[in-house]
């Protein structure tokens, strides 16, 4: 059957009538309970068995790790950002410069105040992680890290722009 | 040492990972996002970074077939920008590891890292948040990956 083409009345009719977009449904939109600190690491070689030494050296000095964005490059090294509580700094400081120390190429800074707002659920949908990084951009916040585990997305601001974030993720979603 | 109690593991196979490196801030998600929306991919894995030089790695997972369909646009996502690196591995799983309290215990990660390295397995990507880790290894070292992680946890096996 063809299918003809609709009138520009038709046409009109038909946009006037459609509903508004309906904006990406969230049950919740969570921010942490305390400010955090960030560790990024560049070019941690070894792969995964530097990785694991790394982990298990900050586990070993009693540091939760809060958060982990960690990915590995062709060559064999990796790049990651890790989140521990503020009042942690000093600590996790002293350990990831000393570990890292002996590892030449290998870079870290350090991101004070950082907060991480984490967005559910996540349903493998890309319109999360895409409408909330789109519409962070729109009002001047870049993300410092985004990692998605399960029905979760999380993403990591400055404690500065953590206010505007969250309205403005509010703003983005249909928060239930 | 007591093994810590986890709901059951939970693994996705037939993955193909796909990362780009040292792309421009600039750039931004949205393109990828574009391509994300016309082929109606479902990210398996998702981990975007920020880096020190202005520029953003990115990280994510999605099915064989979705890949197949989506891989022209992708590719010319990497075509667009020459300091760009694409980089696809195929054969790909995750793993998701989900336990109470992981944001408040110490040494999980330390676990789950020695676990897979014990195995001999490689880790191609971590995204943890909360109480949820999720894994990224090849396909063919989930077995391993497993059996290193159940030697430190405890789940229900799923029957």
């Amino acid at each position: 059957m063809t299918k003809t083409k609709d009138s520009k009345v038709i046409s009109i009719l038909k946009r006037l009538g459609r509903p508004p977009e309906e904006r990406t449904r969230l049950s919740g939109i969570l921010t942490g309970p305390e400010e955090m600190v960030g560790f990024q690491i560049s070019k941690l070689p070894n792969g995964s068995e530097g990785a694991a030494r790394l982990m298990r050296e900050l586990g070993e000095n009693n540091l939760t790790i809060k958060f982990i964005v960690h990915h590995f490059n062709p060559g064999g090294d990796s790049n990651l950002l890790l989140c521990v509580e503020q009042e942690k700094l000093d600590p996790a400081r002293d350990i990831l410069e000393s570990f890292l120390e002996d590892l030449p190429g290998s870079l870290l800074k350090v991101l004070l105040s950082i907060q991480v707002v984490s967005l559910y659920p996540h349903r493998e949908d890309p319109s999360v992680p895409g409408e909330a990084l789109n519409a962070l951009r729109e009002v001047g916040i870049e993300c410092l890290a985004v990692g998605a585990a399960s029905s979760v997305i999380s993403l990591v601001v400055a404690q500065e722009d953590l206010s505007l974030a969250v309205e403005t993720l509010k703003n983005t979603f249909q928060v239930a | 040492m007591k093994k810590i109690n986890i709901f059951p593991l939970t693994v996705q196979r037939g993955l193909v990972q796909v990362a780009f490196y040292n792309v421009p801030a600039a750039y931004g998600f949205s393109p990828f996002y574009q391509v994300f929306r016309e082929f109606g991919v479902k990210l398996k894995f998702f981990a975007h970074l920020g880096m020190d030089n202005n520029t953003f790695d990115l990280s994510f997972c999605l099915h064989q077939s979705e890949f197949e369909d989506a891989r022209a646009s992708l590719e010319e996502l990497f075509d667009a920008h020459g300091g760009v690196r694409m980089a696809v591995k195929k054969g790909v799983a995750t793993i998701r590891i989900l336990g109470p309290h992981f944001d408040i215990r110490t040494r999980v990660s330390g676990l789950i890292y020695g676990a897979l390295v014990g195995e001999g397995v490689e880790i191609l990507g971590n995204s943890t948040t909360i109480t949820t880790c999720l894994l990224m290894v090849a396909e063919d070292s989930v077995e391993d990956a497993l059996r290193g992680l159940r030697r430190f946890f405890r789940d229900k096996q799923k029957r």
